[in-house]
């Protein structure tokens, strides 16, 4: 039989065969174990039939009707595709870029979302200390009894100062304990990002309640003379939850700020890319909780020295500056 | 018609750099949630160990540590195993590799680390928050008054329901990373039938004039494709060989009669092959017949 008489559609396909099957072999490799998992030879030859089997998709879609060499194509193509444009890098290699450059650039890519949340949550301090400092009943609007556990604005100078320097743990271990802190603070602070679907306002209004009852308590504090020993007694360990809780509030606000002003892009766009600015951000936050609730399981417990307590609080405010002000900048300028 | 339109719009169009369109379609609601069960068992199955130690452990210093590390993996995994799951599989877990999804970007870029991330941390909202404002509302937002709490709950159920009443059955997720979950067949290529219609001595046998090849449109080409690919020995094959032969030759009007045995396939073989030719020359000049209602005419994509 001459090949006059086959179909273009079966000569096309005849000609091309051999090439498809080689990228789907390969594809399905690298679905399986990930770009590495193929030689340099290999590697070489990928784009070429890759761009090879989209191109005979591309035909195909103008001269065949055989469907199942349609689908087939198509399912080909679609595999390749989604295997060649997906994250390839190993997981050392982008934790380490998270770590050094993602984390700090994305951070102040937020630099205006960070300040409003900064600010909001120094006002809550602030007014919550003045009020409470001018009329002690205002005490009892901000801090919930659950919380205050007695530390109220009839508490004796004793109790108060014996609260800053005991120790809170009755029950398990120093590690318990710590862990439990973690568990609870990365709920909140979750809970806070997860908030920034409503434009970000109940973020605004969750930092505003805790400065609120951060400044009432300090304003408990400081009316026996307890006021450094309070800070002493929260900063160690406040300096990163602190700052992580604003982080969730910035990556909040980003998200909704992209929501009431998309700017030039669409709002379906200015939220995907808002989403992603955030997720490097959260995922911070949720190491600095790690990190914090560390702080305020074992150290706090362990370490009741004022001097001791304030240095750390120092050492830690001047750390998250460095990291979070200078990381990345080098590798930015070099590329 | 109308299901045609919204299965049209359930598809994710993308413009690779190589510029050939391609088509994905969206995974259901039913088939990302079938996923997600199985991923989030198998990391039930990883905390296990660590679940059943917090239950029985006592409280001694040591068992204490112990007991903060189980706390502290379980939670990991329940707050980040998916992010983990969906980052090692650059886009898929185990569970949508059962069901057949795959997370791409929503714009036909490279799909981003950190899109991943993203979409998986909203999944906190989208699921355990609500379960925990089902089982304990009053300790969502403890400090809170009563009145954003209340708006919280409304607008956590909004965002869960999302996926039941956007247009592409996208979740919040989906909507903060910029990417869409989408079903991913692994389509064999199977043998070519107008190659093996070739072959056979039918086409010597049959032929068919060109008004007897204008009749039928793509979709009964089509339809025939199927039923000749059909398995051999299938149950009933030979009789539904029959009744389409002799249905196609009532509707063309061939009046050439059954040799029986075999002869049936033989037939259709050669019609199939002889109609792809005739459609394929149409389609090389610009031309499409949909199916047998639609007239030829110019095609459109």
């Amino acid at each position: 039989m001459s090949s006059s008489a086959l179909l273009r559609s079966t000569i096309f396909r005849r000609e091309r065969e051999a090439t498809w099957e080689r990228l789907e072999h390969l594809v399905a490799r690298v679905e399986r174990r990930g770009l590495g998992s193929l030689e340099p030879r290999e590697l070489a030859e990928l784009p070429t039939i890759y761009r090879a089997t989209m191109s005979s998709l591309g035909m195909a879609r103008a001269i065949s009707l055989d469907r199942n060499l349609l689908e087939h194509l198509d399912s080909l193509a679609q595999r390749a595709w989604c295997a060649f444009y997906a994250p390839s890098r190993s997981w050392r290699q982008r934790l380490g870029e998270w770590l050094l450059v993602g984390f700090p650039t994305s951070v102040r890519s937020m630099a205006l979302p960070l300040l409003v949340a900064t600010l909001t949550l120094l006002a809550g301090v602030g007014i919550g200390h003045g009020i409470t400092a001018a009329d002690n009943e205002m005490f009892y609007a901000f801090v919930p009894e659950a919380y205050a556990q007695g530390r109220n604005t009839t508490a004796s100078r004793e109790d108060l100062r014996e609260g800053l320097y005991a120790g809170e743990h009755h029950h398990g271990s120093l590690a318990q304990f710590a862990s439990m802190l973690i568990v609870n603070n990365t709920g909140v602070g979750l809970l806070i990002v997860a908030l920034g679907f409503l434009a970000g306002l109940p973020a605004l209004l969750l930092l505003l309640f805790n400065g609120l009852l951060l400044g009432a308590m300090s304003a408990v504090f400081s009316a026996h003379g307890l006021g450094l020993d309070f800070w002493a007694w929260v900063l160690p360990h406040g300096v990163t939850e602190l700052l992580a809780i604003l982080l969730c509030g910035a990556a909040s606000m980003a998200i909704g700020g992209s929501l009431v002003a998309p700017g030039t892009l669409g709002r379906r766009q200015a939220l995907a890319h808002a989403g992603r600015r955030a997720a490097p951000v959260v995922m911070g936050a949720m190491a600095m909780f790690g990190i914090a609730g560390l702080i305020e399981g074992f150290f706090r417990q362990l370490v009741s020295d004022l001097p001791t307590r304030l240095a750390l609080a120092a050492l830690t405010a001047l750390l998250w500056a460095a990291w979070l002000g200078l990381g990345g900048r080098m590798t930015r300028e070099r590329a | 018609m109308t299901a045609r339109a919204a299965a049209k719009e359930r598809r994710l169009e993308v413009m690779p750099p190589e510029g050939v369109p391609l088509s994905f379609e969206l995974a259901g609601v039913g088939e990302r949630f079938g996923a997600f069960l199985v991923d989030q068992m198998l990391l039930g199955a990883l905390a296990l160990p660590a679940v059943l130690w917090m239950g029985l452990a006592g409280n001694s210093n040591v068992a204490g540590f112990v007991t903060a590390l189980a706390l502290l993996w379980t939670y990991a995994l329940l707050m980040f195993g998916p992010t983990w799951l969906e980052l090692s599989g650059r886009g898929t877990t185990p569970g949508k590799r059962r069901m057949g999804l795959r997370v791409v970007d929503a714009d036909g870029q490279t799909l981003e680390a950190r899109a991943l991330v993203a979409r998986n941390l909203v999944r906190h909202v989208e699921v355990f928050l609500p379960v925990q404002a089902l089982l304990a509302s009053e300790a969502l937002l403890p400090s809170a008054p009563g009145i954003l709490r209340l708006v919280s709950i409304a607008w956590l159920a909004m965002v869960v329901l999302l996926p039941f009443i956007g247009k592409e059955r996208t979740r919040a997720g989906d909507l903060v990373a910029g990417t869409r979950v989408v079903r991913q067949p692994v389509a064999r290529l199977l043998g070519d039938v107008a190659a093996r219609s070739r072959r056979s001595t039918a086409s010597e046998t049959y032929t068919f004039t060109s008004e007897q090849l204008a009749v039928y449109g793509t979709y009964e080409l089509q339809v025939l494709e199927d039923l000749l690919r059909m398995g051999a020995g299938g149950p009933g094959r030979r009789e539904a060989m029959a009744s389409v032969r002799s249905r196609i030759a009532a509707k063309i009007g061939d009046e050439r009669p059954s040799s029986g045995r075999g002869d049936d396939e033989a037939y259709l073989h050669a019609y199939y092959a002889a109609l792809r030719g005739h459609l394929e020359g149409r389609l090389l000049l610009g031309m499409g017949k949909r199916d047998k209602h639609s007239p030829e005419q110019r095609r459109e994509d």
